[in-house]
């Protein structure tokens, strides 16, 4: 039962690493949005906070697929008319960097959320401290803000890490092989789909199991340094 | 500058035609095959496309003496990826039904087919299809040719059910979730029909007012330039005998493109 299958564990896992790196990819891109809108929603006021503030609404009702098709085709098209008008001739869109950019936009808006709730708690007297020594705004956020927040964020973030892995399955609607597509694949091409399914669940438990290692690992570093 | 040359082409009586056909053969032609189907399509352990429609794309290009880039597209995104202009053709045999000629361009039928349902093999099919008459049936999600089968030979009530491909629906099939599952006679022939697990409840319908005019392969609106040579070329390997011995190896039988 296994035979037809085992040769072609290489193409798989090999679609499990590119799952892995699309979302250790995206997610930095995520946390540095979601902290950029989170506190230019905080602000409240002026185009900032209002481009921020429509940023969170749009993203966070959206479908995933709806957003990953929206930019890859979308961009195609734009590309296209742009080439007719000004001929000159564009490279064709990466349905991977398309991805990227997909999984990155919606996730930083998910990621907003959760800063904008720590910074809803956040005790205002170590802003002012950092002000008393003579920091300026800037400083005040880069040294003691942001990395505050982050720490506190550890374990929301790390829950929405999972989450995005999952998602990011989506992505193999664009031709992205990915963990899920080359399952698909390797269902199709074997015609053995229960005994895929069960080991691409496999394959996924390996993934979260690494990711949620790296995740306690950071969260007693945090801890240990206080 | 293009509309210049364009409209001085024009003014000399020059086809303008003939000047964009030489200039986009230097290009690759963009081929989308989702290849997630086996016999029709898959991937070999390696990673490297396989397939009979893959043999018959590279076939057809061999001929017609163009590159051609094969991407994996999924099913689910290639008319998109067509329209988006990320592929120019689906190498993925499409049947060729009303509704989507209206919408797409299409190459000369590559097969005739015939549609039928098929139930496990210990089902009871003494009724035919009228057995199935008020059941859920199961067929491929986005096929309209089989969902317009289906209600012509179950009633416009049938309780349909989408699957993104075969094998989900056979599994439902098998939890006896879905009564039958419709597709073509190449297909669920070759891949379950064939090993006796499964039975077809009456023969295949090779009707043409269902299955329309068979298989090709689909292009955008107003892909004259494309569909052409590509027709020359399935023309030339149909007369040739090579559509024939490449579908060998794969279905065990010679096709009849009608």
């Amino acid at each position: 039962m296994f035979d037809a299958v085992a040769p072609y564990l290489a193409f798989w896992g090999t679609g499990a690493l590119i799952t892995l790196v699309l979302s250790v990819a995206a997610f930095p891109v995520a946390i540095a949005l979601g902290i950029a809108a989170a506190l230019a929603a905080s602000t409240g006021r002026g185009p900032r906070a209002r481009i921020a503030v429509s940023y969170l609404a749009l993203f966070r009702a959206l479908p995933e697929v709806l957003v990953i098709f929206a930019i890859f085709y979308g961009s195609t098209v734009f590309l296209r008319r742009l080439e007719a008008w000004t001929e000159i001739s564009f490279p064709d869109v990466s349905p991977v960097l398309a991805a990227l950019v997909a999984l990155s936009l919606q996730f930083g808006a998910y990621a907003a959320v959760i800063f904008s709730d720590w910074l809803r708690v956040f005790p205002r007297g170590l802003l002012e401290a950092g002000a008393a020594v003579g920091m300026t705004n800037g400083q005040v956020r880069l040294r003691i803000l942001v990395p505050l927040l982050l720490r506190q964020s550890t374990p929301a973030l790390g829950n929405l890490m999972l989450v995005l892995l999952k998602v990011s399955a989506l992505v193999s609607l664009i031709g992205v092989e990915e963990l899920s597509r080359r399952t698909t694949i390797v269902a199709g091409s074997t015609r053995d789909p229960l005994l895929c399914y069960a080991i691409a669940a496999a394959m996924y438990l390996a993934i979260t199991a690494v990711t949620s290692t790296a995740q306690a690992w950071i969260e007693t570093r945090i801890r240990a340094t206080g | 500058m293009f509309r210049l040359i364009r409209d001085t082409a024009a003014a000399l009586g020059v086809s303008f035609v003939l000047l964009a056909g030489t200039a986009t053969a230097q290009e690759p032609l963009k081929v989308g095959i989702d290849a997630a189907y086996r016999p029709f399509a898959y991937v070999e352990p390696n990673g490297e496309l396989a397939g009979f429609e893959v043999d018959l794309v590279k076939a057809v290009c061999e001929k017609m003496q163009r590159k051609c880039e094969i991407s994996n597209v999924p099913w689910e995104g290639i008319f998109a990826a067509l329209e988006s202009g990320n592929i120019d053709m689906i190498g993925t045999t499409v049947t060729k039904s009303p509704a989507r000629l209206e919408k797409y361009d299409a190459s000369a039928t590559i097969y005739g087919l015939g549609f039928g349902f098929i139930v496990p093999a210990d089902a009871d099919i003494s009724k035919g299809l009228d057995g199935l008459k008020g059941k859920p049936v199961g067929t491929i999600t986005g096929t309209e040719a089989f969902y317009a089968f289906i209600k012509g030979m179950l009633g416009d009530d049938a309780d349909i059910r989408g699957y993104q491909n075969p094998d989900a629906g056979i599994l439902d099939l098998d939890s006896g979730r879905i009564a039958a599952f419709a597709g073509d006679n190449l297909q669920l022939g070759a891949q379950f029909v064939k090993d006796g697990k499964y039975k077809w409840v009456v023969e295949p319908n090779f009707d043409s007012k269902w299955t329309g005019d068979g298989r090709g392969f689909i292009f955008r609106k107003g892909s004259a330039d494309l569909t052409q040579p590509v027709d020359a070329a399935l023309a030339a390997l149909a007369a040739d005998g090579t559509i024939d011995r490449l579908a060998m190896p794969y279905f065990g039988t010679a096709f009849k493109a009608k």
